[in-house]
C-alpha cells in the first residue's frame, strides 16, 4: 500500500490500532477487518449468525430466480452506515444487460428475492443488489461475481 | 428543478457506453454519485418548497443529512403501516407501495454513492452504473406520481429526523 500524504500506511495503521491485548490483524484487508470486528462481541445479524439457515432459503431459489440471470452469489458485510448487509452479485446475459432490458431484468431478480425472503425483518440484513453483464465479467474477472 | 435535471444529465453523460479512455472509472464513479445527488436534491428540494419563507428555502434544504434520510427510508415501511391503518383505500395503498419502493431505491442509491466515492478497490462496469441511473430514474418517476400526497409529505418530514 503506498504511503499517503498523511504518512499513514497499512503498517503503521496496524501498529497504532492493534494493541497487544487485541486480536492481531493478519492483513489490513476489508475482509480481515470485518472478521475481526465481528468477533469483538458485537451482536450479529440473524442472517450472519444463522447463515446456514439463510443459505437453505436461498438454495430454494436457485439456480435461476428470474430470466436473464447467468449466475448469482452473495457476500455478507456492512453497508456504509455499519449496518449488517447482504450483497448480491448478479451476472446477467448480455441480452438482459442491454439498456432496454436491464430495468426489467434487475427488478425481476430483486422482486423474486425480496418476495421470498424478508431480509430486513427476518434476518436483520439490508439487501443490496449489483448487476453486471457476462461479457463485462469475462473482462473484469471480479471475484465477488465469480 | 434545474439542479436535479442537471445531476441526471451529468450522470447519463458520464456513463455513456463504449468508452475506452483512461477516465472511464472516474467517470463511472462520478456518474453514480451524480445519480444519487439527483434524488437527494429531488427529495430535499421538494421538502423545501413547502417552507413558507421563499428566500430561506435553499437554507432549509441544507438541513437534511444523509444518515437521517437513510434511517427514515429504512423505517418507512413500518410507518406506512401505522399511517394507513387497517382500512386503507386502494389509492392510499398504491401510494404507500410507491413510497416504499422509493425508500428502498433511495437506500440502495446511497450505498452505491458511498461505494463509488469511497471504495477505491471497486471496479465499476457500465451495466452496474446504468442500473444505478435507471434506479434513480425510477425513483424520480415514482416520486412525481406521489409527491403531493399526505403520505409523501409525512415521509419528507421523516427525512429531517426526529420523532
Amino acid at each position: 500500500m503506498p504511503r499517503t500524504t498523511t504518512g499513514i500506511n497499512a503498517e503503521n495503521l496496524r501498529e497504532t490500532w492493534c494493541q497487544p491485548e487485541n486480536v492481531g490483524l493478519p492483513e489490513l484487508t476489508r475482509e480481515a477487518v470485518v472478521k475481526w470486528y465481528s468477533e469483538t462481541g458485537m451482536p450479529r445479524a440473524r442472517g450472519v449468525a444463522q447463515a446456514a439457515e439463510l443459505q437453505k432459503k436461498l438454495n430454494g431459489i436457485m439456480p435461476q430466480p428470474s430470466s436473464g440471470v447467468v449466475k448469482w452469489r452473495h457476500t455478507f458485510g456492512n453497508d456504509w452506515a455499519g449496518d449488517p448487509a447482504i450483497f448480491f452479485w448478479v451476472t446477467l446475459t448480455d441480452e438482459a444487460s442491454k439498456k432496454d432490458n436491464l430495468s426489467k431484468a434487475t427488478e425481476d431478480f430483486r422482486k423474486v428475492l425480496c418476495e421470498r425472503i424478508d431480509f430486513q425483518n427476518d434476518w436483520d440484513l439490508i439487501p443490496y443488489f449489483n448487476f453486471r453483464s457476462e461479457s463485462e465479467q469475462a473482462i473484469l474477472k471480479d471475484e465477488v461475481y465469480a | 428543478m434545474d439542479l436535479v435535471d442537471d445531476f441526471f444529465s451529468h450522470a447519463v453523460r458520464l456513463a455513456a457506453p463504449g468508452k475506452t479512455s483512461d477516465t472511464e472509472q472516474i467517470d463511472f464513479r462520478r456518474a453514480v454519485s451524480a445519480a444519487y445527488y439527483a434524488v437527494f436534491h429531488l427529495l430535499t428540494m421538494t421538502a423545501a418548497e413547502s417552507w413558507a419563507v421563499g428566500r430561506e428555502r435553499h437554507r432549509f434544504a441544507r438541513l437534511f443529512e444523509h444518515g437521517k434520510l437513510r434511517a427514515a427510508s429504512l423505517a418507512l415501511p413500518g410507518k406506512l403501516k401505522e399511517r394507513l391503518g387497517d382500512n386503507a383505500s386502494p389509492d392510499d395503498q398504491k401510494t404507500a407501495d410507491t413510497l416504499a419502493a422509493i425508500a428502498k431505491d433511495f437506500v440502495a442509491l446511497q450505498q452505491d454513492r458511498n461505494s463509488a466515492d469511497y471504495d477505491n478497490s471497486r471496479v465499476w462496469s457500465y451495466t452496474e452504473v446504468e442500473n444505478v441511473i435507471l434506479r434513480a430514474r425510477d425513483l424520480y418517476i415514482g416520486w412525481n406520481t406521489v409527491s403531493k400526497t399526505p403520505l409523501a409529505e409525512s415521509y419528507l418530514l421523516d427525512l429531517l429526523g426526529g420523532k
